[in-house]
């Protein structure tokens, strides 16, 4: 009886056993077991198209907000393209070329519609186009639109990104403190309101069948910023919005509807636009339903029902691929290689993305409390608060770094060395500019010379972050880590990974030494990554410790001033190369990679095309199955 | 005593197979039970005498317990043959069977009236009513005060005799021919062992059933067997009718037995104690079991093992010297060293 | 019985203000800063120091603890959890959207295990140490191994991936749009049971099939712990004097078991099932992510990581009024069944 159990016993451990071998090997065994399959049904369809009324897409993580003018994240974004729109939008794939959209041109010198110099801007409004809800687009609904914009302007949002346009400033409060010296918009009085209103409204003007802008100054990404992919330049139906308890559309009710939190906004959970599609049912978290909305001005769309499935397990997202369940899905770089050659899906890589990643370099580290800097002096044991002030410490990294490797090995082959903080194809940068390489002995010479020697002799000790779960990030970080240490045996690298909660903390407080971060475009022009990476208050520049702000409002604010109010084409270009050589020659920071994006869909869908601007939002109405 | 026996017990071995080897707990083992007697079992514990009657009722645990031979007739059948369906109606209903520990032997998560009812209706097939009905008369005529009241008691509400004489009831509600108490008063208090052999006896002769008494105890023995056997090492060592046992034991463990104990009639200096215990049952020793332990054991005792023979009528002994001891008793000698206990 | 019910809840208020006090003070610990992830998720969010500043304002990140965790009462008193922002919804909303997912997985997820579990906890100590008894152990220790996402994700590959028999989350297309139109009245916002009262049983077909596999995920560990414990305490009871009377009244082997021996193991039993029926009522994170089920375990998983301090408190009062409930529950229960047992 005794002997009976302990085989049966064995056999569990066996088996058991068995099963978790079994697991380590699955994704090695599945994959020839699929590529027999294709070898089998070469050119044709491999597999009957799965539910050919309803296009599935399947994507992870949160959306924020669908109220075009609130949200600033890609999720949401890529439902408020598809069921708002905007006065022009890109032919297709081509950022540089536009189309009309609800205007019925665009404006140009050409046809006249763009005049004094770039200031003014006509767009002529197009007729019978109905919102979801069945009321008629008017030129007051533009109006009213970009106004709710401006007043909303809330806290961490997009909307300074037309506040620069049109009144050269960076928000509603540089507004408020301008025009009746109050700083905090919420604090207005219903008259101090009337008076901003009376400045706000001079920038958008209804004129009969246009709508007019009035810029103070030319600025030429104007019309990129305003294009159809980007939601805060979305039309939104005044009586309905008004309806919902949004901006009531009075003057003096500024304080009551600006900056609301997300859940005080009507619109946080309810669409209404003049989109292909119209919002069905939003369930945060885990999907949101549209459907082809019929009197849509153009062509309905060909799909008549969209599903976008919030699925946080990648074995499920790629089950569902499988399945064909879902039509298009999101794969995290990791996973690439288990899609590559799955039956019935096709990858496209190698996609341009205006992405820049770079490691920023706090040029004046805050010690106190940091243990980051270590001793915090120059004493071979830390690294002093001004570490990254010496131009000869930012050279000596940046020749530290592996380039090739990093693209190849890192990202797959998925991207490119950054050459500047202006990635491809934006105005200023250029395929052969100088740039730092991988080069070892100058990174030495370059760290012999930094604090006069000094560091050479003592040597110094440094611990830098990264956000856990950020591999990219952390493998950069590795990597630097291994080749600085190479070069002088007293220098040392720590790194670490930290939650995203401290990360962000300690880069607000400046106690960072080098973070890496990275920029996506918002608008195709240049003046959207200098100003955040140069500028002396941009988003990263600012944080770039004293030293470097002052520095940068002497060298670089006014070259970007210049760069934004130049009409002329070729004179920005020759602007935006100055500031990019600039950034290269005093090492301003390492601008490490800009990767390329791709997509992952099942093979019956047609009609996909890609726009850099939009990626990686899908704009279904183009696609067919 | 009429001349149809009741049990006939023959020749019985009850082996438990262990996992350190065979344990013969009943090793040919023969004795009667006539209706209306009360045959007493007595022994030291580990001798055999539990598992003698619950191989009577069937309720060895097999495995490890296997009844290995003999029979058991009772009501014209061997019991050992009988499959366990067929025990199921005899057990309960014409033998039933009472065992020691009354603080454990009752269900706590049901009534005691819920557990005598179970029984009358399994055997009786009456209905609830009636079946209660007859539960609360069991209960009065055991002696229960408030028998209404009790039938819906928990046995945590009851003292201990008043369990053993649920346990009484509950065994006596269907009118058996044999109850069988393995050691019923061994947990009780003196007086409430008093109390509840009298209740025996008293049900005894109102029901007309016979009684297998098992006990240690041989004040219990005196007081309500009419025969005895006494076992040692799976074995009858001494069998005849009570009054004999303790007038005229003939066996020296019986005789050893008798004179341990204080007796208030006879005067003695020192008791009488026999040295030693009890051989494991895995380790027997050859010939007469006893022969560890008997200070008469010589030459023959050790190898061979002596038959349950007639030393006179009605009085079986297993003993090779028992004459010899017959000598001995008449001179009037002890055969133990003393027990160390002084009066 | 009914005070001491009335009791068992007169002391949740103090448990509940006891255990936000401490899970609030521990994100206390971390500085604003820290604790303004929770609303900006990319650095590329902010716009520059006085962005900052002004959202730590706007959040109230700043003030005392005692005044953030004052508001959060006051709030909680008058009805109002506060706003999730990891939900992306005020946390009554976050809360009640999600329960019905995980109650109805917890019920079709507790039949099975408690029964399933009792019944074969039985067997295997009724056929102690025969081959059913070995059979049933190795299928305990088995399961008992497996780690749940392990197991979920074979179940899910095999049987979906492989076989498309049973897919993921918790109705098909389809059975969402009837489920969204007008005809269809969502009265409990489980769907077998909303597909029952509504008379529409190919709701209730598409909604069962969509539970076994994540029921059966959950099963298979659930299980284990309740086979064993039961077995455990089989063989105890089997053991003990009053089953030996019971034999010796005559009474069949079934009913023995069944009706005398059972109901005397069961104690421990139910100690355990009512940990687990809590555990349930919490939400499994594992499970409700493989099978893409938006239950309360993802939620309050994703508040913890994102510091979404309504959220997790929100989360604690909930667990923390189930504690209260079920351990309410359990202490009846053995009141139940065994007699020997009174409520003070």
């Amino acid at each position: 009886m005794k002997k009976s159990y302990w085989i049966l016993l064995l056999v569990v451990i066996i088996a058991v056993g068995g099963y978790f071998y079994s697991t380590q090997q699955q994704e090695v065994v599945e994959e020839p077991a699929q590529e027999e399959i294709v070898q089998e049904e070469p050119a044709e369809e491999t597999a009957e198209v799965v539910n050919p009324d309803t296009f599935t897409e399947v994507n992870m993580g949160n959306i924020d907000s669908l109220d075009p003018h609130f949200q600033y994240d890609t999720s949401s974004a890529e439902i408020v393209d598809n069921v708002y729109e905007n006065l022009i939008r890109f032919d297709k794939g081509d950022i540089t070329k536009f189309v009309p959209n609800l205007a019925t041109e665009v404006p140009s010198e050409e046809n006249g519609l763009i005049q004094n110099d770039g200031k003014t801007y006509i767009f002529p409004m197009r007729e019978d186009v109905v919102f979801h809800n069945g009321n008629s687009l008017t030129p007051e609904d533009v109006k009213y639109s970009f106004l709710r914009a401006l007043i909303q302007d809330r806290d961490g949002g997009p909307v300074w990104m037309i506040y620069e346009p049109l009144f050269q400033v960076g928000s509603l409060a540089e507004v408020t403190q301008e025009v009746v010296g109050v700083e905090n918009p919420s604090d207005l009085s219903a008259e101090q309101s009337e008076e901003v209103y009376n400045y706000l409204e001079q920038a958008v003007e209804v004129d009969g069948n246009n709508v007019v802008f009035n810029l103070p100054q030319p600025f030429p990404p104007f019309l990129s910023i305003i294009s159809q992919g980007n939601g805060l330049g979305a039309v939104i139906d005044k009586e309905w919005t008004i309806e919902q308890g949004g901006w009531d559309g009075q003057p003096d009710s500024i304080a009551e509807y600006t900056n609301p939190t997300k859940e005080d906004d009507p619109l946080f959970d309810k669409m209404n636009g003049t989109g292909p599609y119209e919002l069905v049912e939003w369930t945060n978290g885990e999907s949101t339903i549209l459907k082809r909305h019929d009197d849509y001005w153009r062509e309905p769309a060909s799909i008549p029902n969209v599903v976008i499935q919030m699925v946080d397990e990648w074995s499920t997202r790629k089950l569902m691929l499988q399945r064909g369940d879902a039509d298009i899905v999101y794969v995290d770089k990791q996973y690439m290689s288990q899609v590559e050659g799955m039956d019935g899906v096709e990858v496209i890589r190698g996609l341009p993305n205006i992405y820049m990643g770079a490691g920023l370099m706090n040029y004046n580290i805050v010690t106190e409390g940091n243990p980051d800097v270590h001793s915090g002096q120059l004493d071979g044991e830390g690294v002093p608060s001004d570490f990254f002030s010496d131009i000869h410490v930012r050279k000596g990294f940046n020749y530290a770094m592996n380039y090739d490797a990093f693209v190849e090995d890192v990202l797959e082959g998925d991207g490119q060395q950054g050459r500047g903080p202006i990635p491809e194809p934006l105005l200023g940068y250029e395929e052969d500019s100088l740039t730092y390489s991988f080069d070892l002995e100058k990174a030495e010479e370059h760290f012999r010379q930094a604090f006069d020697g000094e560091l050479w002799e003592q040597g110094f000790e440094i611990t830098i972050l990264y956000n856990s779960g950020n591999d990219v990030r952390k493998l950069a970080a590795d990597m630097l880590k291994n080749y600085v240490e190479q070069i002088n045996p007293d220098f040392k690298i720590n790194v670490r990974g930290i939650q995203w909660a401290s990360y962000l903390d300690k880069l607000i407080a400046n106690k960072f030494t080098l973070g890496f971060i990275a920029w996506g475009a918002d608008y195709a022009d240049p003046h959207n990554f200098a100003v955040p990476f140069l500028r002396s208050d941009g988003t990263y520049g600012g944080f770039k410790g004293e030293d470097y702000i002052s520095w940068a409002e002497e060298n670089v604010d006014p070259v970007i001033d210049e760069g934004i109010s130049t009409t002329d084409p070729d004179e920005r270009e020759k602007i935006y190369k100055d500031l990019q050589s600039l950034a290269y020659e005093n090492a301003v920071d390492m601008y490490l990679y800009q990767p390329t994006a791709q997509v992952i869909m099942r093979d019956w869908v047609e009609g996909w095309y890609y726009n850099p601007i939009k990626d990686p939002g899908i704009y279904f109405y183009d696609l067919d199955k | 005593m009429s001349e149809e026996k009741l049990v006939e017990v023959k020749n019985l071995k009850t082996y438990f197979y262990t996992e350190e080897g065979v344990v013969k707990a009943v090793d040919g083992v023969d004795y009667e039970i006539y209706p209306g007697e009360t045959l007493g079992i007595v022994g030291e514990s580990g001798c055999g005498k539990s598992v003698t009657s619950l191989s009577i009722m069937r309720l060895v645990e097999s495995p490890p317990g296997r009844i290995e031979a003999g029979e058991i007739i009772f009501g014209g059948k061997d019991l050992t043959k009988l499959s366990q369906k067929e025990m199921r109606k005899i057990r309960g209903n014409d033998i039933s069977m009472i065992f020691q520990e009354p603080m454990t032997s009752l269900n706590p998560v049901y009534t005691v009236g819920d557990q005598i009812i179970e029984a009358i209706i399994l055997h009786k097939k009456v209905k609830r009513k009636e079946a209660r009905r007859q539960a609360v008369e069991m209960l009065e005529k055991v002696g229960i005060p408030l028998p209404e009241q009790r039938v819906d008691e928990y046995p945590h509400q009851l003292s201990g005799g008043m369990r053993q004489r649920v346990m009484i009831a509950m065994a006596l509600s269907c009118d058996p021919k044999l109850l069988i108490a393995d050691e019923p008063t061994t947990a009780l208090d003196v007086t409430i062992q008093a109390q509840i052999l009298e209740l025996m006896n008293d049900l005894k002769a109102s029901y007309g059933m016979s009684i297998m008494m098992i006990t240690h105890d041989l004040g219990v023995i005196a007081e309500v067997s009419d025969r005895v056997a006494v076992m040692y090492a799976g074995k009858v060592v001494e069998y005849t009718d009570v009054d004999t046992l303790f007038e005229d034991p003939k066996h020296p463990y019986t005789w050893g037995l008798m004179n341990s104990i204080p007796k208030l009639d006879k005067d003695v200096d020192r008791l009488e104690a026999i040295p030693g215990s009890v051989p494991s049952p895995l380790n027997f020793p050859e010939g007469c079991k006893f022969n560890t332990r008997c200070p008469l054991a010589e030459g023959k005792c050790f190898t061979d093992e002596p038959p349950l023979e007639a030393a006179a009528e009605g009085h079986k002994v297993r003993c090779w010297r028992y004459e010899d001891l017959e000598k001995i008793k008449l001179r009037g000698e002890r055969i133990y060293a003393d027990g160390g206990v002084d009066k | 019985m009914i005070s001491y019910i009335a009791r068992r809840f007169l002391i949740l208020p103090v448990i509940l203000f006891g255990v936000t006090m401490l899970i609030f003070s521990m994100i206390m610990m971390l500085g604003p800063y820290q604790r303004l992830s929770t609303y900006i998720k990319d650095p590329a969010q902010l716009k520059g120091a006085e962005d900052i500043d002004q959202l730590v304002e706007k959040f109230g990140l700043d003030d005392p603890w005692y005044e953030q965790y004052g508001r959060w009462i006051g709030g909680v008193v008058k009805g109002d959890f506060g706003w999730s922002e990891s939900a992306g919804a005020p946390v009554t909303k976050a809360i009640a959207d999600r329960f019905p997912a995980t109650i109805e997985l917890a019920l079709f997820s507790l039949i099975p295990v408690i029964l399933g579990g009792i019944i074969l906890g039985v067997l295997s100590a009724v056929n102690h140490n025969k081959t059913l008894d070995h059979i049933i152990r190795i299928f305990a220790v088995v399961g008992w191994s497996f780690p749940s996402f392990v197991f979920g994700l074979l179940v899910l590959m095999i049987f979906y991936g492989v076989l498309g028999w049973l897919p993921p989350g918790r109705l098909s297309n389809w059975a969402y749009e009837i489920i969204r139109s007008t005809d269809f009245v969502s009265y409990t916002g489980l769907y077998v049971l909303d597909g029952i009262l509504n008379l529409n049983f190919k709701i209730v077909v598409d909604a069962l099939r969509h539970l076994i596999a994540p029921v059966f995920t959950i099963s298979i560990l659930w299980w284990a712990f309740i086979l064993r414990i039961t077995r455990s305490n089989m063989l105890e009871t089997l053991k003990k004097d009053y089953i030996r009377t019971a034999r010796a009244k005559g009474l069949a082997e079934n009913i023995i078991v069944y009706k005398h021996a059972v109901r005397n193991a069961l104690i421990p039993v139910v100690t355990v099932a009512g940990q687990m029926v809590l555990g349930l009522a919490g939400g499994l994170v594992i499970v409700e992510t493989i099978f893409n089920i938006r239950g309360l375990g993802q939620f309050m998983a994703n508040a913890a990581q994102q510091l979404d301090y309504p959220g997790v408190l929100g989360g604690a009062l909930y667990y923390g009024f189930f504690l209260i409930l079920i351990n309410l529950f359990v202490d009846v229960s053995y009141a139940v069944i065994d007699p020997r047992i009174r409520l003070e």
